[in-house]
């Protein structure tokens, strides 16, 4: 095929532009948007997920009473590090587990006014099985009161919720995705029957079906990426804003290269898509001609 | 070689009873041919299945000694590419120029726009229309708007030019002159029908006429059968 003619073909001519031109940009733009904002969503979860894997997978988490005394806590330690599977262990001092408890107690937490507790956080080798019930029974064995908090169960149900949401946000960027391709079907149809004329002229001068649908799918083509660039950047703008206004853990940052990659996928399966669907209809359109 | 075979052709559509039956009928390559009959006989309907804008409900169409029926849809386009098409109603693209609607079938072809802009130019100026092709259907009269259609249905050269009432918004003389450039594309091969209700144009010729009369066909109306 001439290339000249991948961009525009003579065919154009008979089908001009029309208001269904601007309805599918705009309609596009806004699933584009709605799409992007939902591929974002989804990078920064995963985000998320993984930080809280890093910190609360492979951890447990002591708790001594205030008045046990030193030598408990170091026989305590000591069991800790011949225990198969503990990796590191670290004993908080008080200060630094007065500082965990400001945001619950305020600065009243110090050491020396409340009884604060002592705190060894455990880090677990990867995917070690370690026997928590027998580890709990053992330490309290030594040390009366003591407490090994597994934040796993916790970490599961976040998980478990995490995973429903990305599901359910992967489905809502399908079904807008599945619209786009609908109401391009649909803003072809109205194209086809605008011009109708044009249409069944060309088809009875003979040009094939192919011709026909080629110009309607480049327009297709162009309106679809000018409406994925337009709500793939507003979708990004929108992102980066939130993230400056409201800093987190895994905050939106324009030198993200996932941010990037998630605008252009959209940008080339709204093109793409809208050059399937509007291709689908017109050939349909032309099957009923004789 | 024969260009058009009709071999009991008939059309009807549903309840309504039928339009044709039993048409057969053969055109050579370069042969000349009124058809006529009065208003609602059936004459835009044969042409439309001979045409392939229409399907016939009965018989069997052969265009360039092709069977139209055995064919996809993509030899049936490059067979309309080889057929010219005056429309009773012109089928002019308002939004387009004079220009652009006469070279339509040769984009179509996929010539290139120098060799587009030489034959338009040619053909546009043997109609008489040659200063005016710039501008649109709108700002023609129904004579030149007629003229173009002609053109656009000429350009290409076809093997097989139909003409539906290409007269009817053109004063006698006016008619005389494209029945003189249809006869001359005719000597050149081209295989013409033209289907026509004015008798005095065809009284002018001797071309022989087809006549159809409710749908059949009666045979030609001179000189006998062929």
């Amino acid at each position: 095929m001439n290339p000249r003619a991948f961009i525009r073909t003579p065919l154009d001519l008979a089908l001009p532009r029309d208001a269904t031109a601007l309805l599918l940009v705009s309609t596009l733009a806004l699933i584009g948007y709605l799409a992007t904002l939902g591929g974002l969503m989804l990078v920064l979860l995963g985000d998320d997920l993984r930080a809280w894997n890093r910190s609360l997978d492979d951890s447990l988490t002591l708790q001594i009473p205030a008045e046990t005394s030193a030598a408990r806590i170091e026989t305590s330690l000591a069991l800790l590090r011949q225990t198969p599977g503990i990796a590191e262990l670290r004993l908080l001092d008080q200060a630094e587990t007065a500082r965990l408890l400001e945001p619950w107690l305020g600065s009243a937490a110090a050491p020396d006014t409340l009884p604060i507790p002592r705190l060894i956080d455990i880090r677990t080798e990867p995917s070690a099985a370690v026997d928590i019930a027998d580890l709990r029974e053992k330490l309290a064995a030594i040390t009366p009161g003591a407490q090994l908090e597994d934040h796993r169960p916790a970490l599961a149900v976040h998980r478990r919720a995490a995973t429903r949401l990305a599901i359910l946000i992967a489905l809502g960027v399908a079904a807008v995705a599945a619209f786009a391709l609908v109401l391009t079907v649909v803003a072809t149809n109205l194209r086809l029957a605008l011009h109708r004329g044009a249409v069944e002229l060309l088809h009875l001068i003979g040009a094939a079906d192919a011709d026909l649908a080629w110009p309607v799918q480049l327009a297709a083509l162009r309106q679809g990426f000018a409406g994925g660039a337009i709500g793939a950047v507003a979708a990004l703008l929108t992102v980066l804003v939130i993230g400056h206004l409201m800093p987190l853990d895994a905050a939106a940052s324009a030198g993200d290269w996932r941010f990037w990659g998630v605008a252009l996928a959209v940008i080339v399966l709204a093109g793409a898509g809208a050059m399937s669907a509007a291709r689908f209809a017109v050939l349909r359109q032309l099957a009923r001609m004789p | 070689m024969a260009v058009v075979t009709l071999d009991g052709i008939g059309r009807n559509y549903g309840a309504g009873g039928a339009v044709l039956s039993e048409i057969s009928l053969t055109l050579e390559a370069g042969e000349f041919c009124f058809l006529t009959g009065a208003p609602g006989a059936g004459k835009t309907t044969l042409l439309n299945i001979i045409a392939l804008a229409e399907e016939p409900s009965a018989g069997r169409l052969t265009l360039f000694e092709t069977d139209t029926a055995a064919v996809d849809r993509t030899a049936r386009a490059a067979l309309r590419r080889r057929i010219g098409i005056v429309f009773q109603d012109l089928r002019l693209l308002d939004h387009l120029s004079a220009r652009d609607n006469i070279a339509l079938p040769l984009h179509v072809g996929g010539m290139a726009d120098a060799q587009i802009r030489e034959h338009v130019g040619e053909v546009a100026s043997w109609l008489g229309i040659g200063g005016r092709i710039e501008l649109p259907p709108a700002a023609l009269s129904p004579d030149e708007r007629q003229r173009v259609a002609i053109a656009r249905a000429i350009v290409s050269r076809p093997d097989l030019l139909l003409a539906d009432e290409p007269t009817s918004h053109m004063d006698d003389e006016s008619a005389l002159t494209l029945m003189r450039a249809f006869e001359q594309l005719s000597r050149f091969g081209t295989t013409v029908l033209i289907a026509t209700s004015d008798l005095a144009l065809t009284q002018q010729s001797q071309h022989p006429r087809i006549y159809l009369e409710a749908g059949r066909l009666t045979g030609p109306e001179n000189g006998g059968p062929r």
